[in-house]
């Protein structure tokens, strides 16, 4: 039966040869081992070990696995929405009697509800829906002067503070305010998505569709993960091109009255490949939305 | 793994590229120096991965847990290679041997140790071996040896003790260099 050991003999002999050991070390190891000679031959073999363990090859698994795997991971994803679908479809079937009338005529005005309310927002670019976006008809005035009462007074002082510690920053940007009546301000479903995504869940990709204006202006920006949290730059996509994009975002959010209001703020100055409104220049843009 | 888990493919990648490499290292090592054979392992690995992430406990490094997994397969394959591990050994052995009657220098030398050291290790029992490769070739703290072969801080302490004495008592031969280096 072997003598359990108590002591971390790889760190000791890394560091101290036979003649470097203190009494307390060579106390200890003299519980195991007799001579110096014994001591160090390990210790060579350590020392060995490191130095033959940094030149080592290094190995790679084929490339073919890995193409193996991912096509295994889409497979298996695949089966995993065929299960879960099929469960809620045996789940509905079990729970939902459309043999009964009631039920089949109500569940078929309930789809075709749905499919005229997607239809609406579709071809009305989402204008339907005026008592989400703040009712404001033009962005505030960046006037810090104006008096602090209402929560709108409070947006644009946050606005000014982050405009000028952006400026401070970012001298390049040329800050620009899009003045832009209700119907083209920021679409205010979509940030509040970019809202409860972004800033607050470490996302693998957070996606901001910024909707700015009619369709012919529309452009949206994908932004990396945690993009939204800082600067940095991103990819726009208008309707005709592709143009890189600077950007730096913030958000504040104010309380009034029990409804709470976000203030999103992003700056951004794009690249020569602009061609649309969004791309013309840099600017600021302010969006307006509140949750509810 | 939590992002792999809910299906996302970017992380799953994300944790092959970071881990792979590492995991073929350890089957290369413990499964006698067959690449084939590690990569299936690899293969393997990640295909439980894939179909089980829930197998995964969450609250455990996912490195450490790795070598876990990875532990037990190599396990499983002894008891399955029981009989014709020391005839493939051998035959290993042999190639590696007249690979260093053709070199001089250096090089031979630290070639010739590393045969030496493999051909002592697969003659040790696994255990030895296991706690010997993690230590010294995966860079594991000894604590998560423990926690990798489910065994207690002083079992890896002695273990690794056990193995280096042998070890440095076998490869005596090539001490005299490696002394002369560790003054």
């Amino acid at each position: 039966m072997e003598k359990e050991i108590n002591i971390d003999i790889e760190r000791l002999l890394r560091s101290k040869s036979w003649s470097q050991l203190n009494a307390d070390d060579m106390r200890q190891v003299k519980e195991y081992l007799s001579t110096e000679q014994e001591y160090e031959a390990m210790r060579a073999l350590v020392l060995e070990l490191r130095s033959a363990a940094q030149t080592d090859e290094a190995l790679k698994p084929l490339s073919e696995i890995r193409d193996n795997l991912l096509a295994a991971f889409d497979a298996e994803q695949s089966k995993r929405r065929a299960l879960w679908w099929n469960g809620l479809l045996i789940s509905l079937k079990d729970k939902l009697r459309f043999d009964i009338p009631a039920i089949r005529y109500g569940v078929s005005g309930a789809f075709v509800v749905l499919l005229l309310f997607v239809a609406f927002r579709f071809f009305t670019n989402g204008d339907a829906h005026p008592d989400v976006i703040v009712k404001n008809e033009t962005a505030p005035v960046l006037n810090p002067a104006q008096n602090k009462d209402s929560v709108a007074n409070e947006i644009q002082v946050a606005v000014n503070m982050d405009s000028s510690s952006i400026e401070n920053k970012a001298p390049l940007i040329q800050e620009h305010e899009l003045r832009m009546p209700v119907s083209q301000q920021p679409q205010a479903n979509t940030l509040a998505t970019t809202v409860d995504q972004s800033p607050m869940v470490d996302s693998a990709a957070a996606v901001a569709n910024v909707m700015i204006g009619s369709s012919n202006i529309a452009a949206s920006a994908v932004w990396p993960a945690n993009a939204l949290l800082s600067s940095g730059s991103a990819t726009v996509q208008t309707n005709n091109a592709t143009a890189p994009i600077n950007y730096s975002w913030s958000n504040t959010t104010f309380t009034d009255a029990g409804s709470s209001i976000v203030v999103g703020t992003v700056v951004y100055s794009v690249g020569p490949e602009k061609t649309r409104p969004l791309a013309s220049d840099a600017g600021l843009v302010r969006t307006y939305y509140s949750l509810r | 793994m939590q992002k792999m888990a809910r299906g996302d493919k970017r992380a799953f990648d994300e944790l092959y590229s970071r881990y792979s490499s590492a995991l073929l290292r350890y089957f290369h090592r413990m499964l006698w120096r067959d690449k084939d054979k590690a990569e299936d392992f690899v293969q393997d690995f990640f295909m439980k991965l894939i179909r089980q992430p829930e197998s995964f406990d969450t609250k455990r490094k996912f490195s450490t847990w790795m070598y876990s997994v990875a532990h037990n397969m190599c396990k499983n394959e002894y008891r399955k290679m029981e009989i014709r591990k020391p005839a493939e050994f051998e035959s290993v052995v042999g190639i590696l041997a007249v690979e260093t009657e053709d070199h001089a220098g250096r090089r031979i030398d630290r070639k010739a140790f590393m045969n030496s050291l493999n051909s002592e290790l697969e003659k040790m029992d696994e255990d030895q071996r296991t706690v010997f490769i993690l230590r010294f070739e995966e860079n594991l703290a000894l604590k998560e040896i423990a926690e990798v072969m489910n065994i207690s801080d002083g079992t890896v302490k002695s273990r690794l003790f056990y193995t280096l004495r042998k070890l440095s008592d076998k490869l005596r031969v090539y001490a005299p260099e490696t002394a002369e280096r560790s003054r």
